[in-house]
């Protein structure tokens, strides 16, 4: 679905065409899932968050007035709902690692936490990207759209963001060199 | 280690700790969910669009008015001059969409074949539908071919109630399930001409297909209404990039339906076809029952009775795990009847007969479970170990499976399903 198409979808929404809707729910599903777990820390809590993003942009779709920038419109929906789902749980996102269950994790479990922590400690305009890039593969241009800016600033925050999580795990003794994917 | 090196193993690194098995975008389930939503976005159809028309809606303005060749010219030119860039092939017909669906209206009772290519038999079904238009009974033949692990099927839906005769595996199984019943209508609504022809009208109205309409002179001969989907459709669930409808002149009713696919080269090749026949012939109620079952069937009615475990708090493995358990400990125990009703509800009497060669004397261990490698299967396999008795000898016997899932219309209920070995 390039642009022109996905704004012919948006139209004939906002005309009430219900099957088009569904295309951009299938389109942005998973991102807004990434973004909302980007906010809140817990992937159960995100995919909460992001059926009730789409209860929004389904009422709402009218008020949309540029419809080349649907994404970005849909994105401020998620940001919103994930906020107030923050307020309600009562503060921080769900901190990585405080789990109790985390103390019999194996090596495995507890690299995993470590790179989580890691992603968590950056600040959201760095860790949006971070997870929409790597929650589903989510390609540079999608990206783009949902956060509204220039496909060269997405790469300059990864490559920054990652520079930064990079430091951190070698800070806390975990590098490439000891490294084996599962 | 390089740059090149660091970023590949924190890429990896990334992938593996934040990354997610790909949830799947159910937009049924979504709906099923909002209604209200749903509801406010649909109604903004009837409000009417928006933004300005756009040329396909002013096109089918056009076709609806009766206007003269003289008329259409005028219409055309102001067209043009409005920079309305109208298809090359839009030639003002009498023909209009909505006289087929206006003569649908009135179709009660309905009987469709549907071929795919390259394979012998086709699907069946035999529809009967109520004063208001909506489906009241199903029939429904599905050969080997749609699904090769069930074998054949017919399948007979009326009131919520879905009955399917497995015939390779020689059992009837009832089920009332929303989600059958859901994807039953899903299929049927995919050849039911009236709404094939609404869904063409709405998706031209909303500039998402082309449309050209051809009506020989020669009354005898069908009209073709080419319905060809933009490439940007393909999010929209359609299962043909191309669909022509061939529609009889003097009824104004759909005789068939060819279904195409756009090939690399950019040629459309024919996928499949499906044929109308008997438009409002009286379909025998005995069709859509069925009581011609041979006597070696086994009945297993899912509406009347509880299949499997009740969830409760356990996660999807566990119960999973809890499931196979007992249906091996309800096997070393005789208990055929438990067994029976955590494996889809088989009667007692043929669970001794599939398990009579197999004498369990123990569990030896219950492995996690893996999700079910076929897909649209749903639930885990969960592999185990048990300890079997043959001829005095003892041995260790791996079983097939066994599959576990949700129990078909019991919600939170988790039960066998087919391919224990």
């Amino acid at each position: 679905m390039n642009l022109n198409s996905e704004t012919k979808f948006v139209q004939a929404a906002q005309n009430g065409h219900l099957e088009s809707f569904g295309a951009l729910y299938r389109r942005y599903h998973s991102s807004m899932i990434a973004l909302a777990y980007s906010i809140l820390a817990d992937r159960d809590l995100a995919e909460d968050a992001a059926q009730e993003v789409f209860a929004i942009a389904c009422r709402d779709i009218g008020s949309l007035k540029s419809k080349e920038r649907f994404a970005a419109w849909l994105a401020g929906i998620c940001r919103n709902v994930s906020r107030q789902m923050l307020r309600a749980n009562k503060g921080k996102p769900v901190a990585v690692g405080d789990n109790p269950a985390a103390q019999k994790r194996n090596d495995m479990e507890e690299r995993r936490e470590a790179i989580r922590r890691a992603v968590w400690q950056l600040r959201s305009a760095e860790r949006e990207p971070i997870v929409l890039r790597y929650y589903d593969n989510l390609p540079y241009e999608q990206i783009s759209q949902i956060l509204d800016i220039s496909v060269q600033a997405v790469n300059g925050r990864l490559i920054r963001a990652k520079r930064k999580i990079a430091e951190y795990l070698k800070r806390n003794g975990l590098t490439g060199d000891d490294y084996e994917p599962y | 280690m390089n740059h090149t090196e660091n970023d590949k193993w924190l890429d990896e690194a990334l992938s593996d700790a934040i990354g997610s098995e790909k949830s799947r975008a159910d937009f049924e389930a979504w709906k099923q969910k909002h209604p209200e939503a749903v509801e406010m976005l649909t109604s903004r159809a009837a409000r009417g669009p928006s933004a300005s028309k756009s040329p396909l809606s002013i096109r089918i303005m056009i076709m609806k008015s009766p206007i003269t060749k003289l008329a259409a010219a005028a219409v055309i030119i102001v067209a043009v001059m409005l920079s309305i860039n109208l298809w090359d092939k839009s030639i003002p017909t009498a023909y209009a969409l909505e006289q087929t669906i206006q003569a649908s209206h009135s179709v009660r009772y309905l009987h469709i074949k549907d071929f795919k290519k390259g394979r012998e038999e086709p699907k069946e079904f035999w529809l009967e539908f109520n004063e208001q238009g909506g489906v009241k009974n199903i029939r429904a033949y599905m050969p080997e071919w749609d699904s090769p692990s069930d074998g054949a099927k017919v399948v007979i839906w009326q009131q919520g109630k879905a009955k399917i005769w497995f015939k390779k595996k020689k059992s009837l199984l009832t089920i009332r399930e929303k989600r059958f019943a859901d994807n039953m209508l899903a299929v049927v609504q995919l050849f039911d001409p009236k709404l094939a022809v609404q869904r063409f009208s709405e998706m031209e109205k909303h500039g998402l297909a082309k449309i050209e309409i051809e009506e020989p002179s020669k009354k005898s001969e069908p009209i073709t209404v080419t319905a060809t989907y933009l490439p940007e459709t393909a999010g929209l669930g359609l299962l043909s990039d191309r669909t022509v409808l061939f529609v009889d002149q003097a009824t104004k009713l759909v005789i068939s339906l060819e279904s195409y696919h756009l090939a690399e080269g950019g040629d459309y090749e024919l996928m499949g076809w499906t044929e109308f026949y008997d438009y409002n012939q009286r379909i025998d109620p005995a069709v859509f029952v069925l009581d011609d079952l041979p006597s070696d069937v086994i009945q297993i009615d899912q509406t009347i009775q509880d299949i499997g475990l009740e969830q409760g708090n356990l996660s999807d493995e566990e119960i999973a795990v809890k499931v196979v358990r007992e249906f091996y400990e309800a096997l070393i125990e005789k208990d055929h009847a438990k067994a029976g009703r955590l494996f889809e509800g088989i009667p007692a009497t043929r669970i001794e007969e599939m398990f009579k060669d197999l004498k369990i004397v123990r569990i030896i261990s219950i492995g996690e479970p893996n999700p079910h490698p076929s897909p649209g299967v749903g639930g885990f396999m969960v592999p185990c170990k048990l300890e079997i008795e043959k001829d005095g000898i003892k041995s260790v016997y791996e079983p097939y499976g066994p599959g576990v899932r949700q129990v078909y219309g019991q919600p939170n209920r988790w039960g066998i399903h087919g391919g224990v070995k």
